[in-house]
């Protein structure tokens, strides 16, 4: 009786927000979906003929959500789609079909599926003796192939690539490969990987960075050895190394309830103390693959909402939940652009959950951390560059609707408050008329980027969002695939395109003449106790003070 | 051809100097553009990217006599965003999200509401009688309303003012008693 009242009482504290389709988590069946608000925070249900109903959070904040809901923009669509089909059918038929909404943001290459670590909560990475384990590393010719794919992209040929794994590193042919998708036109290259290569290999950092990598984006999921067990000790020297070669990096923690979500302020002090090197912090909160019981995943689940508000308490309030901004905010910024050189721009399109972020900015007299939104009011500059396109697309003239926007540019900042030694107006100016790759670098080096970035599983996928993913995979097949279908439903995606593409585990053995797990790390770097740098809370470091992680 | 109309209401129309007069107004924007804001028209405007109309609102409140004098400017801008739409129920494709004055995100049901959420509304307004000043006056509200090039409609703007509502500010709540008789 007492489960039905709880029952009776959770059905009558929701509040229906909208309709979506999702799918099965059990069978990948397409079904519609709600999303809905009960105490203050937003869920989603859909419930299979067959398997039931799945209830799952989806969102930790209503009021967040309501806010990110209002810089809902779709974008340009791609307009040269590799699976042409009249019918939307999320999340089938992926590569990008004619009636996905975003062009690719960031185009993902794994150059190997091997990898160092055996980390609990990646998915992504070879396992022997598993049935259908393939081997997966694309040649040379294939990754041009891939790329030319993604340049050949309208209206925004791609112009963003992540080399990814696995752990990238282990392939001995990185740099000819960087070497190539520079060659192919692509200005951003970012390699995603656990850093322990480069920690080992000082000059590897430099022959990357000469060869084209722009950034590293390097796991770090905590500031002691508990939650970080896989590169804590490493770390110092892959930033050493970094620091030396001019190699900007992104620290990427992939955050846990209840496991590291107590250090995202000891994550954000880290970077701040390394904040000539480390450009950007890409929090993801877990994506729970596999099959996981609901108790599991309550344990587990963690949104952005939830993240924001851990960094806040974190970092005793000097980030706080309304720094924050949901990624396709940033449209208007775009629009403008688009409206002043009447030609098609790059456009972070994204559905409003999936990201956010904010800018900080360090204030050189009183080395203080200072969120943009303290000191430049970005929703009314927000508002004005809408208004300015709207006037330059009803017939003002754009070169003076323009001079008089980067005019007005300074009405948002306040010069008071504005870290010492930075001018945002110019950087501002210098983005909205130049308005190219170097512009935006520019902004980035004088600041630090802290994102959020949350991927999503079968058990809160919703179609809306997938239809609007702009992380996309590369792939052999020519086929250009979201993130969220590539990895939520691996059966169909990745792992059918490893097993095409691939070779058995035994294979790959005999042609190398050497066994998959000597490629493991072992852990050269941790020998004996905590060193000097290696960033934990215990040790008195160089590169970095002692962080409390609180 | 757009109609905008406007209507100004007075909770009383005799207030003392230190008690707060309270005003609605009353706005509804009818004809060509509220006709054209349809689901077929969102949906070639998304066709093309154009995904935004916006309505940018200004309402003023005078009172008027030899000089006008204003007594509230108040700017206000709605949003309709058209956007892909997942919902299996509905029949369309192409729906629009109205984000409100106040930031509120709205998911209309039909076409109706969302013309309803979108070209109209009242505004409340509280004023102090000495704001206004002692003796008569007539109240009068005036709105324009504009809106950029989209594919299915041209720029356009339109004014209206409204009724006119006479108000009286009195130093005291004694009718009967002037200011004479107090002093003596």
């Amino acid at each position: 009786m007492a489960q039905l009242e709880e029952l009776r009482s959770a059905l009558e504290r929701r509040h229906l927000i909208r309709r979506t389709q999702s799918i099965c988590p059990e069978c990948n069946r397409i079904l519609p979906a709600l999303i809905f608000e009960r105490d203050g925070k937003v869920w989603m249900s859909k419930t299979c003929p067959e398997h039931g109903e799945c209830e799952e959070l989806y969102f930790g904040s209503y009021e967040m959500y309501k806010k990110f809901s209002t810089y809902w923009t779709d974008g340009k669509r791609a307009q040269a789609p590799n699976v042409p089909i009249d019918k939307c059918s999320c999340p089938m038929n992926c590569g990008l079909c004619s009636n996905h909404l975003s062009h690719t943001g960031l185009a993902n290459i794994i150059v190997t599926n091997r990898c160092d670590l055996t980390c609990w909560y990646c998915f992504f990475y070879v396992k022997k003796g598993l049935e259908g384990a393939y081997l997966y590393e694309p040649t040379l010719e294939q990754i041009r192939s891939m790329v030319r794919t993604l340049r050949a992209q309208r209206p925004v040929p791609g112009n963003s690539v992540q080399i990814t794994g696995g752990e990238p590193t282990l392939r001995e042919d990185l740099v000819d490969i960087v070497r190539a998708i520079r060659e192919e036109g692509v200005e951003h290259i970012q390699l995603n990987t656990n850093g322990i290569t480069l920690a080992l290999k000082p000059d590897l950092a430099i022959k990357l960075r000469e060869a084209g990598v722009s950034n590293l984006y390097l796991s770090f999921d905590g500031v002691t050895p508990k939650t970080n067990p896989k590169n804590h000790w490493e770390v110092p020297y892959t930033l050493e190394n970094c620091r030396k070669a001019g190699l900007g990096v992104v620290l990427v923690p992939t955050i846990i309830n209840s496991i590291n979500d107590h250090e995202l302020g000891g994550i954000v002090k880290f970077a701040w103390k390394n904040m000539d090197i480390v450009r950007a912090i890409s929090f993801q909160p877990v994506s729970l693959t596999g099959r996981m019981s609901k108790k599991e995943r309550e344990k587990y689940r963690i949104t952005i909402p939830d993240c924001i508000k851990r960094v806040e308490e974190q970092t005793d309030g000097m980030i706080t939940k309304e720094d924050w901004f949901p990624v396709p905010s940033c449209s208007p910024v775009t629009h403008f652009i688009e409206a002043f050189t009447k030609r098609p721009n790059y456009e972070l399109s994204i559905h409003f959950a999936c990201g956010a972020g904010t800018y900080v900015f360090e204030d050189e007299d009183n080395k203080k951390l200072i969120p943009i939104t303290q000191f430049v009011d970005i929703k009314g500059l927000l508002e004005y560059l809408d208004e300015a396109s709207e006037e330059i697309n009803s017939g003002a003239n754009r070169y003076l609707t323009a001079v008089k926007a980067v005019l007005n540019i300074n009405k948002f900042i306040d010069k008071e408050k504005q870290p010492k030694g930075l001018s945002l107006s110019k950087l501002l100016t210098s983005v909205l008329l130049k308005h190219d790759y170097s512009s935006a670098g520019q902004f980035h080096l004088r600041s630090m980027f802290i994102g959020m970035m949350h991927f999503q599983d079968k058990y809160n996928q919703d179609e809306e969002r997938l239809q609007r993913c702009d992380i996309h995979y590369l792939t052999p097949d020519l086929r250009i695939i979201p993130f969220c279908s590539f990895n939520v439903i691996p059966e169909w995606y990745r792992d059918r395109i490893q097993q095409k593409y691939g070779i058995p585990v035994s294979e790959w053995e005999a042609k190398v003449g050497r066994k998959l797990e000597d490629g493991l790390y072992r852990g050269t770097l941790r020998r004996g106790s905590h060193h000097a740098g290696c960033g934990c809370v215990v040790s008195n470091n160089v590169h970095i003070e002692p962080i409390t992680g609180t | 051809m757009n109609l905008l109309s406007l209507k100004l209401e007075s909770n009383t129309k005799r207030i003392v100097r230190d008690e707060s007069l309270k005003l609605k107004v009353y706005f509804k924007l009818s004809g060509l553009v509220r006709d054209l804001f349809n689901q077929k028209n969102w949906e070639e405007a998304w066709d093309k990217h154009d995904l935004t109309l916006r309505m940018d609102y200004h309402l003023k409140i005078y009172k008027n006599g030899l000089i006008k004098k204003l007594l509230s400017d108040l700017k206000f801008v709605r949003k309709a965003k058209f956007y892909w739409s997942r919902n299996p129920d509905l029949p369309y494709r192409i729906w629009v999200m109205i984000v409100d004055e106040d930031g509120n995100p709205i998911l209309p049901k039909d076409e109706e509401e969302a013309k309803s959420v979108f070209f109209e509304g009242f505004k409340s307004f509280s004023f102090f009688g000495k704001e206004i000043g002692l003796g008569e006056h007539g109240l009068i509200a005036n709105m324009k309303a504009k809106w950029s090039k989209h594919s299915f409609i041209d720029k356009g703007e339109i004014e209206a003012n409204s009724n006119k509502v006479s108000i009286e500010v009195i130093e005291y709540k004694d009718y009967s008693l002037n200011r004479e008789t107090i002093l003596s």
